[in-house]
């Protein structure tokens, strides 16, 4: 009675011995992949942190302020935007901070009279995305104008000074 | 030293050229060549934030030239 009792207590415990052993000999294996893992999450953390998308942000920014002008320095620095004339027609453009959506044409009164969207393709910092749109309505505005999604004015005041 | 700055994900990759070196102009050229007929704008920059202007052939007297890609609607 005791001893078919003990029967399934002694092969359990014989098979937690094995697993045991299992393990032990699968250390070196589980240690090395650990160390892969913490390498990946590093490589991963360089490519896609916040570390790394900073730089190309900092140097965007720094080559925008290098070639706004004056006065579209002084309203993008205390009011997140910069104006910009049309270099075929003579209008006035409002750039704003951000990627998409960010250009209102303006009227003589300042007035929003349409929304712009257009940017550069792949996938390129802000401070570049907004120094393409200035250059792009200064230099060669027919040609963005062409691209550009528009949009009818939200409320006709939007970014007004 | 002129350099070309070309607009990409890392914020913007320069390529700087001495315009009195044969060899590194006509390096210059070639870049100007291949990123323009990609898609590329070349646009001369001005100095203090003045107007640039748009480059339809390679000078090699401009001083910073800005590659800008494509552009698309959004």
């Amino acid at each position: 009675m005791t001893s078919s009792a003990n029967r399934p207590r002694t092969q359990w415990s014989r098979a937690l011995g094995r697993a045991r052993d299992l393990i032990c000999d699968l250390a070196p294996l589980r240690e090395a992949a650990v160390g892969f893992g913490v390498t990946i999450a590093g490589f991963a953390r360089q490519l896609f942190g916040p570390s790394a998308q900073a730089l190309p942000q900092a140097r965007s920014l720094h080559l925008l302020r290098e070639n706004l002008a004056q006065d579209q320095l002084k309203t993008y620095s205390e009011k997140g935007f910069f104006d910009v004339i049309g270099g075929m027609t003579g209008n006035r453009y409002r750039i704003a901070r951000g990627s998409s959506m960010n250009i209102s044409q303006l009227d003589s009164k300042g007035r929003c009279t349409r929304r712009l969207c257009f940017f550069p393709q792949g996938s390129l910092a802000d401070g570049d995305v907004l120094l393409a749109q200035k250059l792009a309505l200064e230099l060669f505005e027919l040609d963005a104008l062409a691209v550009a999604n528009k949009l009818p004015a939200t409320d006709g005041l939007i970014h007004r000074r | 030293m002129n350099v070309q700055i070309v607009m990409d994900r890392s914020g913007d990759t320069r390529h700087e050229f001495d315009a009195t070196d044969a060899d590194a102009v006509v390096r210059a050229e070639e870049r100007f060549q291949n990123l323009t007929g990609k898609g590329f704008r070349a646009v001369a920059l001005g100095k203090g934030g003045e107007q640039g202007e748009l480059l339809r052939r390679f000078d090699p007297t401009v001083e910073r030239t800005l590659f800008i890609p494509q552009l698309q609607g959004g």
